[in-house]
């Protein structure tokens, strides 16, 4: 049997989105790493080398991090991350990336697989939560997090970095 | 109130009361066992609590070709890898764990490594990350009641070289029975009784209040608690009481149900650091740090702790307290329960009456933000909030 053209043009539409999106998440780390005190902590925190895997579904577009010198870093991929964070569906990653859902709603709910050791998981999931205070506006971010940090780092200058990377 | 999405799972057989060890034997055989390899502790040994077992399982069709009773209070990856190349030594088919939550963990984790035919557990940390693997058919067998281990999708384990415990999470952990026999918990002394009662109480409590919360875990939760209300501190006044065993059994399974599926989360979050830096055994943390947790927690949970209050006070309690002092009056009963259980058999009450330093708040804090269980709490928790938690349970 095959897949309906309309079911094919919207996984379509959600991984460009989720793509799109997962690219921004990754500029919101670069600034808050650069801008916001508790990120900048935690990820000073992981070991060099520490790498982080976020993939929209198996064998779909992913995000690869890595802890180097300068901070955190994009790969192209990693063959072994020491965190592979990979939802089970394409919808799973469109709710959270788009800010339906927030990180600890997906992981309660299962939607998401994790290998690697949780602890070292739990500071991304900070991190995630801080950046997405950032990139996201307060009415979206009041519904999926437990609590809505607040924003050290000057609001124009951070959005500046993850638009223009400067 | 239905979520918008949740996902539950029971998959373990329950066998209860009479004579249910007596059953293991068709229970395995129905699982086409014919070989198995029997885990339990040294002191389970000593009583001759795994006497009563084996003789109850031992048939024609049914052979105990080994048994590993070398497992500690803390079991360990090391011993893990040694169980299994036993298991294959022996050419065992299955596995029946005797004893309470570090043997039937300790079974969880041989069990997994052989049907994933894996040499090294330690490749098979994470969450939902293995696939179903060979059928290695595992009864297990609880002896407290408490950690609800039986029922649950986790294992923890403590790997000695990092002096990390490791979190395996998978449904396929499940035992595929549960045997619950009073004659497995009837010897069990008063203060571990208290200890591994409330530490199902909190499983129910956490269980009927963390972000997966569902119908299914709800019913499960609610049921646990009632049985507490009624059992535990009969359970820990009269041990030889069989009726009240049974009951305690039960209940602390339902909550490892509850808990399996909705998950713990701050309590149990500071329990895991606190057992892990100071050594506290996991029920007295538990039993200390519950009132506070939730009065932490309360602002949150304000309705749900209400709700908590028929089945913890039952409902002439229930009805005669105004909704807006309900959520206390439910800490209260905890509280309470506490109290007594410290006049009974000296549960400790405080963490100044344990191993816990005050000089270790900041790691104990620190470890605490990093448990998994730290994720479902549905409060917000900081650094500053598991100090101030800490120093009022000192
Ligand atoms: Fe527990």
């Amino acid at each position: 049997m095959k897949v309906s053209i309309k079911r094919k043009l919207e996984l379509k539409v959600k991984i460009f989105i989720s793509k799109v999106i997962l690219f921004f998440l990754y500029r919101g780390f670069k600034a808050t790493y650069k801008y916001d005190k508790r990120v900048r902590e935690e990820i000073d925190n992981w070991e060099e080398g520490f790498s982080i895997k976020l993939q929209i579904a198996p064998n779909k577009p992913s995000l690869c991090l890595k802890k180097t010198k300068k901070g955190i870093e994009k790969q192209a991929s990693l063959e072994k991350p020491d965190i592979l964070i990979c939802f089970k569906s394409v919808d799973a990653a469109f709710l959270v990336l788009t800010g339906r859902l927030g990180v600890s709603g997906a992981y309660a709910g299962h939607r998401f697989k994790l290998s690697g050791e949780i602890s070292q998981a739990m500071s991304f999931v900070r991190c995630v939560d801080i950046v997405e205070a950032y990139l996201f506006p307060k009415f979206i971010t009041k519904k999926i997090l437990k609590e809505v940090p607040k924003k050290y780092a000057n609001i124009i200058t951070t959005y500046r970095y993850v638009l223009f990377n400067f | 109130m239905i979520p918008k999405y949740y996902e539950f799972q029971n998959s373990s057989k329950i066998l209860s009361g009479e004579f249910a060890l007596e059953n293991i034997s068709s229970e395995l055989n129905m699982l086409n066992a014919k070989r198995v390899l029997i885990l339990s502790d040294k002191t389970l040994e000593k009583i001759g609590t795994l006497q009563t077992v084996i003789d109850a399982i031992s048939t024609q069709d049914l052979e105990i070709v080994g048994k590993y009773t070398e497992i500690p209070p803390d079991s360990s990856i090391e011993i893990i890898n040694e169980i299994t190349s036993l298991y294959k030594k022996l050419d065992c088919d299955s596995i029946v764990a005797v004893g309470g939550g570090s043997v039937i963990d300790t079974a969880k984790g041989v069990r997994m490594t052989l049907s994933q035919q894996k040499d090294n557990i330690l490749e098979l940390v994470g969450c939902e990350m293995i696939t179903y693997g060979k059928h290695i058919p595992f009864v297990a067998i609880p002896t407290t009641s408490g950690t609800g281990s039986e029922a649950t999708l986790v294992a923890v384990i403590l790997d000695k070289l990092r002096n990390m415990k490791m979190e395996f999470i998978s449904y396929f952990l499940v035992p595929d029975v549960s045997v619950l026999d009073s004659r497995m918990t009837i010897s069990l002394p008063a203060k571990i009784t208290a200890s591994t009662g409330m530490d199902a109480l909190c499983h129910a409590i956490e269980g009927y209040t963390c972000l997966q919360k569902n119908p299914m875990s709800d019913a499960y939760a609610i049921s646990a608690i009632e049985i507490i209300r009624d059992n535990l501190i009969k359970a820990v006044e009269n041990g030889k009481d069989k009726k009240v065993r049974l009951a305690m059994a039960n209940a602390s399974l339902m909550a490892g149900v509850a808990f399996s599926n909705s998950m713990v989360g701050l309590i149990h979050a500071i329990g895991h650091a606190i057992g892990g830096i100071s050594h506290v055994p996991h029920g007295d943390a538990m039993s200390i740090l519950m009132p506070h947790c939730m009065k932490f927690n309360k602002d949150k949970l304000k309705d749900e702790y209400a709700k908590l209050l028929l089945y913890i006070a039952g409902p002439e309690v229930y009805a005669t307290t105004e909704y807006e002092d309900r959520a206390d009056k439910t800490i209260e009963y905890v509280e309470n329960m506490l109290y007594k259980l410290n006049e009974i058999c000296g549960l400790p009450t405080k963490l100044s009456q344990t191993n816990v330093k005050k000089e270790d708040f900041n790691n104990i804090a620190k470890k605490a933000l990093d448990d998994g269980a730290m994720i479902v709490n549905p409060k917000q928790v900081n650094f500053e909030d598991v100090i101030e938690i800490l120093e009022k349970a000192f």
